[in-house]
């Protein structure tokens, strides 16, 4: 797909998750996305017609761990700290939103960027990858310290705690490669049979299947992330997955016909 | 002569020389070295740190150790604006120009009329996207007076140079790209017909740089970058120096294959300048990422000083305070030029207070380095060698991504003294003032991927207080001797920057909103008020129209503050944050919000 998406498009692409194989089908409506969160009022009582976007995996545990490794990894944690608690871009973790917490309020905030300099990250992340960091948001726990903070503890002491870090549910090792790719985040920005992002893994086999030797090499490369071999969209560092997942998943990769 | 009589001089000074052109401007209050300062004080503050030797050093005397307990705020504004108020008011011909943090709102106050009338105020045009790509809060350290024209940053990357009498926008010149991560919260510098200005973005993977603008016209004439080959970092091999270092091409065979391209040493904080020497000194950022693993080899010219040519850029020496830093060791702080006895040789002296928590002691002709005795707790290194200008590297304390948590490293990388936080020298006593931090961190370097316009960062940095459990100090410091003379401990860090005057007085700010004076000699705290909100920008003096001595400083809590002290937050119920863990209580003591104060006898 294009860079220069347009409007339509752009939208065809984020239906994908919720409207499974209809890209590029005629019979789609093409129906305006809402925007409609709980502090939008709207003039006459009367909400404008939109599409609402669903977060397809909300509550799965294995997308929340991904979604904050690629929080740290597509440097949301570098404006909006560890864990979300806030740096120059607000908290995320307070259970409340400046631009609206519904499932497509978030994703769009991720996917087209908000105007106090929010990126715009739907051109390096693909949709499975922004679902996945919503999945994460809304997993947060809200900490003890919204709305009231006191100064009068017993001890004198704030009485604010500082949120976990993660998210509550640790999520069941993937038993199957196929699963690896969801609990790692690869399905970000990659798909077996298609271009997202990132290229199609039939395209890296082909790339690499017969030059010998290549997988620890290519252990390493996924490892560390880098640029340039696919185009100008780098792959964050995988630096959370054991060198021995790492393997079996890039050599299911170099198996595929 | 009497203060009125100095201050005719002083005007009539500005005034001959605007009408004689750049070149010959400002002369009444600049000076080379501290030791020699203008003994015809002009009662002015023209440029950040009143004189190019950047002393933050008047000789007003009015406010002196023995009546400044009288001290009380004669007037205060509202800038209408919540952010980090670093940086400082100029005063000019009984006008005092206020930057405000972004949007960079220009007020210009009418000092002859009861209540200081705005004169005018000047609202540019500036992108909202600049809040988001700004590492540390939406800060600017302020405005420089030259040639009738009031030249400041906009935080969106654009330099502007507006009337000083009129108000109106004489020229506005694109100098950075926030696209590509690039800020401007640092105060330009004129030197002649020079405009110098750099731009933040050490969190942002930029490749770093200084511009020299056409005072006039606003026209960029020359572009050096910090870090790259020596063709863009203007380094012209027959006449650069590096005391320490052979060869040429350092500041690219220094980094990884195109490791400079997006390897940071920003420019965000302050710059000197010598007039016999015809150099300019500024110090430059972190290398990025905070992940030294990506970036194997010294990584010039981060985290350095360097002596460039201001009409045509080109360096002339560069000095590396923090080879490889992989600590945050930003040296952009303040480069004092004064004379400084070494040895019992009275040197042509570069005086800095780094983050890294070493005093430096450089002679600015050269880059030599003279002395470099640590003015906090450090304990990333032993000591600086002297012989190879190198530290001494404690090797427990080198960070990296696969070496996992790193513990209590001093300082923390909010700096011994943070860079935003300038100090003082006089010569009278012949010390320096300055804010310190009393901070240790632990470090958890982790691999980063560089995505333009996102953050480049790659590490996690946990504070805690260092030894005695106080977070920040005031000190004043002998650089002949390397020793701490006395200080004012502060139960936060402190981060405002100093002031220092002929009366023998220094002034400073707190974290939790206390404005305060003190004895030069022996730190006897002589005033104290609580301002509105926490101090982190830098007193001045001037005499006013009615002869008198003031003192102006903003309150405005923020800065890296705000961000790590998010509960002091009040203006948005959509973020609502915890307090800072290593300082839980500072919400209780203040929150945000900009005042301008003054205060008199």
């Amino acid at each position: 797909m294009k860079r220069e998406l347009s409007f339509t498009a752009a939208w065809l692409m984020m239906a994908l998750p919720v409207v499974v194989h209809a890209q590029g089908s005629a019979a789609t409506p093409q129906v305006l996305p809402a925007i409609r969160y709980p502090s939008n009022i709207s003039a006459g009582g009367v909400d404008p017609a939109g599409a609402t976007l669903t977060n397809p995996h909300k509550g799965d545990a294995q997308r929340a761990r991904a979604g904050e490794g690629l929080f740290s990894t597509m440097n949301c944690d570098g404006c909006h700290g560890g864990g979300g608690t806030g740096w120059v871009g607000p908290s995320l973790a307070d259970g409340r939103w400046r631009y609206g917490g519904a499932d497509d309020a978030i994703f769009y905030s991720i996917f087209y960027g908000r105007p106090k300099g929010m990126p715009a990250y739907g051109g390096v992340l693909g949709t499975e990858g922004i679902w996945m960091i919503v999945t994460y948001l809304q997993a947060l726990p809200v900490p003890d310290v919204v709305p009231t903070q006191s100064w009068e503890s017993a001890d004198g002491s704030a009485a604010a705690e500082t949120p976990a870090m993660v998210a509550a549910a640790a999520p069941a090792q993937a038993t199957t490669v196929e699963g690896m790719f969801v609990q790692y985040g690869c399905t970000a920005c990659h798909a077996v049979d298609k271009k997202v992002v990132g290229p199609a893994f039939h395209d890296v086999a082909a790339k690499y299947r017969n030059q010998g030797g290549v997988d620890s090499a290519l252990v390493t490369k996924v490892g560390n992330g880098g640029v340039g071999v696919w185009g100008e969209i780098p792959m964050p560092p995988n630096a959370a997955v054991p060198p021995p997942d790492l393997m079996k998943m890039i050599e299911w990769i170099l198996a595929l016909k | 002569m009497n203060d009125s009589t100095l201050r005719s001089i002083g005007n009539a000074l500005l005034l001959s020389a605007a009408a004689f052109g750049p070149g010959s401007m400002l002369i009444g209050c600049t000076t080379t070295s501290g030791a020699a300062a203008a003994s015809a004080e002009d009662g002015q503050w023209p440029m950040p740190a009143k004189d190019y030797a950047s002393t933050r050093y008047s000789a007003l005397a009015e406010i002196d150790a023995g009546n400044a307990k009288g001290l009380h705020p004669v007037w205060t504004f509202s800038t209408g604006i919540l952010a980090g108020h670093e940086g400082q008011p100029l005063v000019v011909n009984d006008t005092m120009y206020v930057v405000t943090p972004f949007p960079n709102v220009l007020y210009a106050f009418d000092l002859t009329k009861e209540g200081y009338p705005l004169r005018w105020k000047y609202r540019p045009a500036v992108s909202p996207n600049a809040i988001g790509i700004s590492c540390c809060d939406t800060v600017n350290r302020g405005a420089f007076f030259a040639d009738g024209k009031i030249v400041y940053n906009l935080l969106d990357g654009h330099t502007v140079a507006v009337d000083a009498k009129t108000g109106r926008e004489i020229w506005n010149t694109k100098v950075a790209d926030i696209a590509h991560g690039e800020t401007t919260p640092m105060a330009p510098f004129v030197v002649k017909d020079r405009v110098i200005v750099g731009a933040a973005g050490g969190e942002f993977g930029i490749h770093g740089f200084v511009r020299g603008l056409d005072l006039a016209t606003g026209k960029i004439v020359w572009t050096a970058r910090n870090i790259g080959p020596d063709a863009e970092v203007l380094v012209d091999p027959a006449s650069f120096k590096s005391r320490y270092d052979v060869g040429s091409e350092l500041a690219a065979s220094s980094w990884p294959k195109d490791g400079w391209k997006t390897g940071g040493a920003p420019v965000w904080g302050w710059m000197s300048y010598d007039t016999e020497l015809d150099l300019l000194y500024y110090g430059t950022g972190n290398p990025a990422p905070y992940n030294a693993e990506q970036r194997p080899g010294d990584n010039k010219w981060s985290s350095s000083v360097l002596a460039r040519r201001p009409s045509d850029g080109t360096l002339v020496w560069a000095y590396q305070f923090t080879p490889h830093d992989n600590w945050d060791y930003d040296a952009t702080a303040t480069m004092i030029l004064t004379d400084v006895n070494i040895a019992g040789r009275a040197r042509k002296a570069l005086v800095t207070f780094n983050k890294n928590g070493f005093q430096y002691t450089l002679d600015r002709a050269t880059g030599e380095l003279l002395a470099a005795p640590p003015f906090v707790q450090v304990t990333w290194a032993t000591s600086i060698d002297l012989a190879t200008g190198r530290p001494v590297l404690d090797p427990s304390r080198q960070t990296g991504a696969s070496k996992g948590t790193i513990k209590n490293i001093c300082p923390s990388l909010e700096g011994g003294v943070s860079p935003v936080s300038p100090a003082a020298y006089s010569p009278r006593t012949e010390l320096f003032y300055t804010s310190t931090n009393n901070m240790c961190m632990d470090f958890i370097a982790t691999r980063a991927t560089h995505i333009r316009g996102t953050p480049y960062i790659g590490a996690g940095s946990p504070y805690e207080a260092g030894p005695g459990g106080y977070m920040g100090a005031f000190i004043a410091w002998d650089a002949s001797s390397g020793k701490r003379v006395w200080e004012i401990k502060e139960p936060y860090p402190a981060w405002s920057g100093a002031l220092v005057t002929a009366g023998d007085v220094v002034f400073y700010g707190t974290l939790d909103g206390w404005f305060k004076s003190a004895d030069a000699k022996t730190g006897k705290v002589l005033s104290k008020f609580k301002v509105g909100s926490g101090v982190v920008g830098n007193p001045i003096t001037y005499r006013g129209p009615d002869g008198k001595q003031y003192v102006a400083v903003f309150a405005g809590f923020g800065g890296d503050w705000y961000l790590l002290s998010g509960d002091v937050k009040a203006d948005d119920p959509a973020d609502v944050r915890p307090p800072a863990d290593f300082m839980k209580d500072i919400g209780r003591h203040t929150s945000q919000g900009g005042m301008i104060w003054i205060f008199a006898l």
